[in-house]
């Protein structure tokens, strides 16, 4: 089990767009990722689940991994948080 | 034509053609004479038939759980029903242009997909053997709750879209109900019908139709009068003497309903048909005929449409485009939720409106009929409905609004917007608010709505009525709902039996509140008409022309019998009965003043 510490960074913060986003590069792990922030757990595969965080831009989350790639996929995760998942916002 | 002889209520008929009107015909039939029944016309058509009784399991609405049984059943179905939603909103997805469109459909398509919501659901199915729709209702609902919790903007706004989601994810589930099976060519008898089941089995099927309920305003009376059906309604008949298969005639004009036929029926309903060909070619004369009053004042009438069925009524009556389209039909088939698919709606709409143009109201609906799991109100007349529900109901608002803005481009100075249940002005302000924001945002993409596109406000609410005219700062016209306006005044509902006769549209207050309407559209130099149900009484749109209303809109198969008034009478006749009702003190003077004014002038 890996965890990492991101930060949010997209200055909307973590709302529909970037968690789309998340949960489609999520998808493609094998590994079991849950999100932690403030004491709440949610599956980091359910677009559901990470907005009900409703994190916003400056929160600190914790990212857990759990499985056969799940140094990959946090690198990959922690990443897509550092480019604001890609998203050129206004 | 011979006149059938009329038997007591209930009682065993007597030969050889006997009527009854009871409402418990329990007694064994006869089967060597024809038996008269009587219900409310609703859709008129002349059809004999097969029976069809129409019997249907009761539906239940509150939580009632599933049995063990059918749980994987039911599992299935709602895995099926979210595999036609997610190709849906695929090719909804691919068909957008725009960046942010086609986010927010992946966006949506992300959240059908989401594992935790389907576990969810499918748990509530599975252990706790709830039915689909609640599954759906209640595994929706626990996400929409927390989002509106967190009290941030973008929150609330998501929180409305997957609302939206679930609303069409439980009517998709509703639809997959198997449709019960009717032979062609059937009379069928049934408790009601929802507008939806008669488009679905089309009068292929449903050749005539006997309802047990259903008010006149019934969508399923709508549809059925759109696709020509023959109607009865109000045919409150036990089900124990009729058989499936019987051979049963349908009067949708007078009403008559026969039972077992003879030679002798048959005969006198082709005497029958003859005759209603002889009155449709006549109204089909005076329809050709120019619209205005015997001494030359012009008027326009036009039609109330709902269905697109309805399109073809409003050639044949000659109507001058269309001056009510209702269009809250559209919110209980999800789909056409979207701006796209209602588009299409509004243009097929507008093509047979050219070069008239029609006059779209926006959603007129309450609260619980288009959104599921809304508290029930206490007293939803006086509750969340109208403009109320659209301005705090915004998707649904800009939707709408976008689409007409889009097509008022194709249709230049034709689209015409009505806003439902407006009560106060500051409602106006709002809309004509959100129109100029949409339309900024439309031009920023190079679309120019039509800057003539006309907005009115509906009059229903006496406070809209003794503020029309402050009323024509935010608006270009004005349009009278007669049948909200007496209801309100008159704090009488039609549908409540104990005070339903109270309801009436004789009562002086009515008259004195539209006066004062017309009066306020006057002084602020706006035009004014009547889309309600006043205005297909032919002697009430007389006297509206005599309160110098120009322009009535009232159901298509309505505009023959008015207009042949309209066009034997002279502006002196009309204002002399729109003047003498207006000096009548109560509802019986009313009544007869304006008997003996048709009597009068021979007007029938």
């Amino acid at each position: 089990m890996i965890q990492r510490t991101v930060t949010v960074r997209n200055e909307a913060g973590l709302h529909a767009r970037p968690s789309s986003a998340l949960v489609r590069e999520a998808a493609k792990f094998e590994s079991e990722f849950t999100i932690e922030f403030m004491g709440y757990h949610v599956n980091g595969k359910s677009i559901l689940g990470i907005m009900t965080l409703a994190a916003e831009c400056g929160a600190q989350l914790t990212l857990i991994l759990d499985g056969p790639d799940e140094k990959q996929a946090a690198d990959h995760l922690q990443a897509l948080f550092e480019n604001k998942f890609n998203l050129d916002e206004p | 034509m011979k006149k059938p002889a009329s038997g007591s209520p209930g009682t065993i008929p007597h030969p050889p053609d006997t009527q009854s009107s009871g409402r418990d015909l329990q007694t064994p039939v006869n089967r060597s004479q024809a038996i008269w029944l009587k219900g409310i016309p609703a859709s008129s058509g002349l059809y004999k038939g097969a029976l069809y009784l129409l019997e249907r399991p009761e539906v239940v609405v509150p939580v009632d759980p599933i049995s063990s049984e059918s749980v994987e059943e039911e599992v299935q179905r709602l895995r099926e029903v979210l595999r036609v939603f997610t190709a849906r909103l695929e090719d909804i997805a691919e068909k957008q242009d725009h960046p942010a469109a086609q986010d927010l459909a992946q966006v949506q398509l992300e959240i059908l997909h989401d594992p935790d919501l389907r576990e969810t659901i499918r748990t509530f199915v599975h252990d706790d053997h709830l039915p689909g729709d609640q599954a759906v209702i209640k595994a929706f609902n626990k996400t929409i709750r927390a989002l509106q919790a967190r009290n941030i903007a973008w929150a609330t706004e998501r929180a409305v879209d997957i609302a939206n989601l679930r609303d069409q994810c439980i009517q998709l589930y509703r639809q997959s109900e198997q449709p019960a099976p009717i032979p062609k060519g059937s009379v069928v008898f049934a408790e009601e019908l929802s507008m939806g089941e008669v488009l679905q089995y089309g009068r292929e099927h449903i050749s005539a139709l006997l309802l047990r309920k259903g008010g006149l305003t019934s969508h399923a009376i709508i549809a059925a009068q759109a696709m020509g059906i023959p109607t009865v309604a109000g045919f409150g008949f036990s089900g124990n003497a009729f058989q499936n298969g019987q051979e049963i005639w349908v009067d949708g004009s007078t009403g008559d309903v026969v039972l077992n036929p003879t030679s002798s029926t048959d005969q006198q309903m082709a005497a029958r048909l003859t005759q209603q060909q002889e009155v449709e070619s006549k109204n089909e004369l005076d329809a050709s005929k120019p619209s205005q009053t015997a001494c030359g004042k012009p008027f326009i009438l036009r039609a109330n449409i709902e269905i697109e069925a309805e399109l073809e009524k409003l050639q044949k009556s000659k109507a001058q485009g269309v001056g009510l389209l209702r269009t809250e039909t559209m919110l209980m088939d999800p789909k056409l939720r979207h701006p796209q698919q209602q588009l299409s709606f509004y243009r097929a709409v507008l093509k047979a409106s050219a070069p008239h143009g029609a006059t779209i109201r926006l959603f007129d609906a309450g609260g619980d009929k288009i959104i599921p799991g809304s508290p029930t109100e206490l007293n939803p007349f006086l509750g969340w409905r109208g403009v109320r529900l659209l301005l705090d109901e915004r998707h649904l608002l800009q939707n709408q609004m976008e689409a007409l803005l889009r097509l008022s481009i194709e249709f230049p100075g034709q689209v015409r917007l009505l806003v439902p249940m407006v009560s106060e002005p500051s409602e106006l302000r709002r809309i004509q608010q959100i129109r100029l924001e949409i339309t900024d945002r439309l031009r920023e993409e190079g679309i120019d709505p039509d800057p003539t596109l006309h907005i009115g406000a509906m009059i229903e609410v006496p406070s809209a009525a003794l503020l029309t005219e402050s009323m024509g700062a935010y608006v270009d016209f004005y349009s009278i709902g007669t049948n909200d306006l007496i209801q309100y005044t008159l704090a009488a509902d039609r549908g409540n039996a104990q005070v339903a006769h109270l309801f009436d549209s004789h009562h002086p207050a009515v008259w004195q509140l539209i006066h004062l309407a017309v009066r306020g559209a006057y002084q602020a130099r706006k035009p004014i008409s009547v889309c309600g149900e006043m205005a297909s009484h032919p002697v009430f749109a007389a006297a509206f022309l005599g309160l110098g209303i120009r322009e009535l809109s009232m159901p298509p198969t309505m505009i023959a019998n008015v207009k042949s008034l309209l066009i034997q009478g002279s502006m002196d006749q009309f204002e002399e009965l729109a003047q003498g009702i207006l000096q009548r003190p109560d509802v019986e003077q009313v009544r007869e003043f304006t008997s003996q004014w048709s009597l009068k002038y021979g007007f029938q």
